[in-house]
């Protein structure tokens, strides 16, 4: 309900499920709508194995149990498999055998263990044996196709789904800040980020602000074909003139109201990046 | 009976503690004492934890486990005394012994001058310190000067000047320190600018400095520094747990001379890193520059054992804009305001420092010129600062009530 763009669309798909379940570990904008909510267990309360963008393995410890009734992700889903009589598909006791079976199965993962995992540096896949050090560099010597070389294909630039208009007359970009992360549901739990930085703004040109009559800091109201949300505006040379930014951590002033879920054709990654807006002052008293 | 001031040979009576001790075990057997006999409750140490290059701290309670501890970690670059203060009540509950290298007898006295210690309860071992290495250098020393896989080792320790490793295999290998830190490796730059070599203001000062002869390498030289220290030294002699000796004349004044040219050192490596600093303006600049690269990570304050208050200055955005990175020029300055005087040069907020801002040169830097105007040497006794802040509520109150930010009237 934060992260996803048009979110108007997203709350009215919510809204005509049969049945949410959520998993989460604090009662998200999006768990608010669920039928069920699992309490799960934060990253210090497990553990386990992560594998990053880097591709690297890297081994989580526990440092305490999870509180109240909120339990570790894998026993969540081996008891709900239990109870949907699965029990014999899920007979885990631990995670190293979770670990095992990720390992079996999976040929980029074949030589990692425990064991192997156990260093700062952990092991990245490929790592197809166990006499195999891991891969941290992909594509060192040469590329994966059979004469060693790479295939570089150019793309047509193609403009995004929506563009600026006489009615939506500005780009508007969204992403994050250094303070919050993504939905802000660990983040601005924080008291220490939360006196950093409480809320969003959106950012305007000078020159577009004097053209638009906007000060600094004031509250006005930013639009899309998709919808409308109150914000603070910061007038900044730090953004392009015809350009607005917004970060999107807050619910209050959320940036993906605006947003555009046009999708790429192959990657299917929504258009974060941009859309068409207008910003109003606010008149009314 | 052992008095303040009178020195002694000293090592473990049990031959294992010997054997694990560096230097005889004296160190071990005499915390393995303080906790059997009761004198304290807990003996807060350091233990190897994943291999020689981290140093964990450890607090211990059975004495059993007291032998994890033995053996100097010289890439333990960790500061005990803020431990104590956030993790064991300040020591206010519990009688803790500790071993202390001068910077953690040092950050013990100035958290125990705002009353965030209570030193009544806390029983310094101090250990002569020639200098730490942090675990990153150490490991990339070893690897680009020793030519040694950094895994390999299963030993390091520091000898007549030279670095020494010894391998998996049984090899030894030294090099000159100062050849090493010509070349930018070596101990930490806090560490080549310590003047603290023996900490006399521990209860007792423990090293292999001055053991000569067929001692050299199996006793520690112990310098009894208060009553406590001898109560202690007296009690593990009469328990048969340590055994002592006499000193030679001549090993005294070899411990003196070393320690003098431990100083001269000293003197030296300030010399090279403040002159390298500049003055006024250009001392100014070079710290701003420096600190421009700043992410407002809170990891110098919260190393910090000047560090204390409960409503840290920076947070309040009259003085400190929140939500920038770099944070405004002010988040340093008041650090420099509030600690200066009593930076004790322990290298944490540099060590921690997420951005490798040389933050402990500036700091020391200060520290050293207040010192010559000012006249007061932090973490050497109960002496309170000049300027540092030391009441933390009360001088809130004053601040507020006086609408002055003067801490000190230079104008009186
Ligand atoms: C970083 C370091 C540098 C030293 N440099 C010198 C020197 O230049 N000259 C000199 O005369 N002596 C020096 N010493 C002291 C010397 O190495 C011996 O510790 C001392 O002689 C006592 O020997 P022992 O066998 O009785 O100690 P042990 O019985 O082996 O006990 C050693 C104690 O030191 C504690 N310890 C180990 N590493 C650290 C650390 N990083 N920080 C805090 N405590 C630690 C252990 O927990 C243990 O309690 C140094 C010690 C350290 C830790
Ligand atoms: S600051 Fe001084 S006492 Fe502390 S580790 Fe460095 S040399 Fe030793
Ligand atoms: S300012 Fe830095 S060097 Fe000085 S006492 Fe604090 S942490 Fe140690
Ligand atoms: S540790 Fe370094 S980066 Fe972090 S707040 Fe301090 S000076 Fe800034």
């Amino acid at each position: 309900m934060i992260s996803d763009p048009d979110i108007n669309h997203v709350k009215h798909a919510l809204e005509s499920l049969e049945f949410l379940v959520v998993q989460d570990i604090f009662l998200t904008e999006t768990a608010e709508l669920a039928d069920v909510v699992l309490p799960a267990a934060c990253y210090a309360e497990r553990g386990g194995t992560q594998t990053s963008t880097e591709r690297r393995v890297q081994m989580w410890r526990k440092a305490q149990n999870p509180p109240g009734e909120a339990k570790e992700d894998w026993k969540i889903i081996s008891e709900l498999a239990a109870k949907m009589g699965y029990a014999k598909q899920f007979p885990y006791q631990d995670i190293e055998e979770i670990f095992n079976e990720v390992a079996a199965l999976t040929p980029s993962y074949h030589g990692m263990n425990y064991e192997r995992l156990n260093r700062p540096e952990a092991l990245h896949w490929p790592c197809p044996s166990e006499e195999h050090p891991g891969t941290p560099i992909l594509h060192k010597e040469k590329f994966a196709h059979p004469d060693g070389l790479g295939i570089f294909a150019p793309i047509e630039w193609k403009p995004p789904a929506e563009v600026p208009d006489a009615e939506y007359p500005f780009v508007l970009t969204t992403g994050r800040i250094l303070w919050h992360w993504h939905t802000g549901s660990m983040t601005r739990r924080s008291a220490t980020l939360d006196a950093e930085v409480p809320t969003g703004w959106i950012e305007i040109n000078p020159e577009d602000a004097k053209a638009l009559g906007i000060k600094d800091k004031e509250i006005v109201r930013a639009i899309s074909r998709r919808g409308s949300v109150e914000v603070p505006a910061k007038v900044t040379k730090d953004i392009m003139k015809g350009v607005m930014f917004m970060p999107f951590h807050f619910a209050e002033c959320a940036a993906n109201i605006l947003t555009n879920n046009a999708l790429d054709p192959i990657a299917k990654i929504p258009e974060f990046k941009a859309c068409a807006v207008k910003v109003e002052k606010i008149t009314e008293a | 009976m052992a008095a303040k001031g009178d020195t002694f040979y000293a090592w473990a009576a049990d031959a294992a503690c010997q054997e694990k001790g560096e230097c005889g075990g004296a160190v071990t057997a005499l915390l393995t004492h303080a906790l059997k006999s009761g004198m304290v409750d807990a003996v807060l140490a350091v233990k190897k934890g994943q291999d020689l290059y981290d140093a964990v701290p450890t607090l211990i309670t059975d004495p059993a486990e007291i032998a994890q501890t033995a053996g100097s970690l010289h890439c333990g670059t960790l500061l005990l005394s803020k431990l104590v203060k956030k993790y064991l009540d300040g020591a206010e509950k519990m009688r803790i012994a500790v071993p202390v290298k001068g910077c953690d007898a040092m950050g013990l006295y100035e958290l125990a001058k705002r009353n965030q210690v209570n030193l009544d309860n806390v029983l310094m071992i101090g250990l002569n310190c020639g200098g730490s290495v942090s675990p990153v250098s150490a490991r990339k020393m070893i690897a680009e000067k020793f030519g040694v896989n950094p895994d390999d080792v299963v030993k390091e320790e520091i000898d007549k000047g030279q670095f020494i490793i010894v391998t998996k295999d049984g090899q030894h290998k030294g090099i000159s320190i100062d050849e090493l830190e010509e070349e930018g490796f070596g101990r930490r730059s806090n560490c080549r600018r310590c003047k603290m070599k023996v900490p006399r203001q521990a209860d007792l000062a423990c090293g292999n400095w001055g053991v000569i002869g067929d001692k050299a390498g199996k006793a520690t030289f112990v310098e009894v520094c208060s009553e406590k220290g001898a109560n202690l030294l007296d009690g593990a002699v009469k328990a048969g747990a340590v055994k002592t000796d006499a000193v030679p004349a001549k090993a005294l004044e070899i411990r003196g001379k070393v320690e003098n040219a431990m100083l001269k050192l000293g003197d030296k490596w300030r010399a090279r890193y403040f002159e390298g600093l500049g003055e006024g303006n250009d001392r100014l600049k070079k710290i701003m520059d420096e600190t421009s690269r700043c992410i407002k990570c809170y990891a110098c304050i919260e190393n910090c054992p000047i560090c204390y208050c409960v409503e840290c200055s920076t947070k309040k955005s009259y003085l400190v804009e929140p939500g920038q990175v770099p944070p405004p020029f002010m988040f340093h300055l008041i650090r420099y305001a509030h600690i200066s005087d009593s930076c004790i040069n322990c290298g944490q907020c540099e060590e921690h420092c997420a951005m490798d801002i040389p933050n402990a040169l500036f700091m020391h830097a200060l520290q050293v010129d207040l010192q010559e105007m000012f006249g007061h040497t932090p973490g050497v006794d109960m002496e309170l600062p000049v300027l540092a802040l030391v009441e933390e509520k009360a001088e809130r109150k004053r601040l507020s009530d006086t609408g002055s930010d003067q801490i000190f009237n230079i104008f009186e």
